[in-house]
């Protein structure tokens, strides 16, 4: 299984018309395949819409993408609104859970950490794999995974949560009792930032 | 008066000591001229200390370099946890005083625009002034200020709220009476983005 990250940033204002529009066209493109998730950016750089579509490798990725455009009522037409376009393609840690449909924030964190190349990623999913059941104990993990195409030794965890303060009180619990993070990190670790997203409403994730 | 915004990054899991050297070499630095704010990044580009220091004016600001560049133990000693640095000076935009000591925290949104060049901060200064007082009258500013020296046509805003739950329903409340966006601000910004960042233990504004 292989997740396609593809993130538009968009012009200042277009937000709401970008949505409704993605939304009208998205029965279309769903008889193709279906999006698994579709969020916009509320904290972190603004004006952007991250949609998440699941494939089961790139032949399925190409041969979907190939056939959907054929159709007159896709892609949406929103490209007067935007101003970048980026394509990344993740693969799963083998321990991820699915991306799939459910009530599971409103509120989700998407981090984004770089890491060392060489080891930096086996490493990352050896410790995170002893310690994620601890964590997630404490609060569910929506996602984590490593780029494949696009800028590499990157990897993403999304969290979702019922609010911003229930995010600051779960995250300061569970680095109270030392269920999170991972041990180790400083040697594996380049940089760190995080952004916080809400769904479209017509996102299979809410 | 002229604000002077530095962004430390650092390296991943060295914030405490990078807060314990700042700290240290702080009381004799306000000395010289001070601080309005020193903060750590929450959500956006992590592992970051911002920090915004005010002069009466440029020559000022001038004054105090040189100083501090005589100074026998100088500036905190970050080698080794230490990845980028960014200054940038600022003047303010209308409004209230700015940068007052206090408790109007903890949660410090820091918005930052990008006006398209060639139009001038004027096309924005017009509208942020004209709802600027109902804008104050749901929550405070701590302040407001446009690049002077630096990357240009930067707007640079920090707002503080008690939690996130007030910063959303201030957010919604503007937005619904129309006093977000300042009229005419799509019109110019190009470029927007967020983060939230938390008070060191020794900032002046908690």
């Amino acid at each position: 299984m292989i997740y396609e990250f593809r993130t538009y940033t968009l012009k200042p204002g277009s937000m709401q018309e970008v949505l409704k529009r993605f939304g009208d066209a998205y029965p279309i493109r769903q008889k193709y395949s279906e999006l698994a998730a579709f969020f916009y950016t509320e904290i972190g750089p603004l004006n952007q819409i991250l949609h998440i579509w699941p494939y089961a490798d790139m032949n399925e990725r190409a041969r979907v993408r190939t056939e959907s455009r054929k159709d007159p009522g896709w892609p949406p037409k929103i490209h007067e609104f935007i101003v970048a376009q980026q394509s990344e393609v993740y693969v799963p840690f083998p321990f991820s859970p699915e991306l799939k449909p459910g009530k599971l924030g409103p509120v989700f964190e998407m981090r984004s950490y770089f890491v060392k190349p060489g080891d930096g990623l086996s490493k990352t999913m050896e410790r995170w794999e002893k310690q994620l059941p601890k964590r997630t104990a404490i609060s569910p993990l929506a996602f984590v995974g490593h780029t494949d195409l696009g800028p590499l030794n990157k990897y993403v965890h999304i969290w979702p949560y019922p609010s911003l303060d229930e995010r600051a009180r779960i995250r300061k619990h569970a680095v109270d009792t030392g269920a999170w993070p991972p041990p180790g990190g400083a040697d594996t670790l380049v940089s760190q930032e995080n952004s916080i997203l809400l769904a479209a409403p017509f996102s299979p994730i809410q | 008066m002229i604000f002077e915004l530095l962004r430390y990054t650092l390296r991943p899991r060295v914030m405490p000591e990078a807060l314990a050297r700042i700290e240290a070499a702080c009381a004799r630095r306000r000395r010289h001229s001070e601080l309005g704010g020193i903060w750590t990044t929450e959500i956006g580009p992590l592992n970051q200390i911002v920090m915004v220091w005010s002069y009466a004016d440029i020559s000022t600001y001038g004054r105090v370099q040189a100083a501090l560049a005589h100074e026998a133990d100088g500036p905190p000693r970050l080698d080794g946890l230490l990845v980028g640095l960014q200054r940038g000076l600022f003047t303010p935009l209308p409004g209230p005083p700015m940068l007052q000591p206090g408790r109007p925290g903890p949660i410090y949104e820091l918005r930052s625009y990008r006006v398209r060049p060639g139009v001038g901060v004027q096309g924005y200064t017009a509208g942020w002034e004209a709802k600027l007082d109902e804008r104050l009258a749901l929550s405070p500013l701590a302040v407001a200020m446009v690049s002077d020296v630096g990357p240009l046509n930067n707007i640079v805003q920090i707002w503080p709220y008690a939690s996130y739950a007030q910063r959303a329903e201030v957010r919604r409340v503007a937005t619904e009476h129309g006093v977000l966006p300042p009229p005419g601000a799509l019109d110019v910004l190009e470029l927007m983005e967020n983060l939230i960042m938390l008070p060191a233990p020794f900032s002046p504004m908690q």
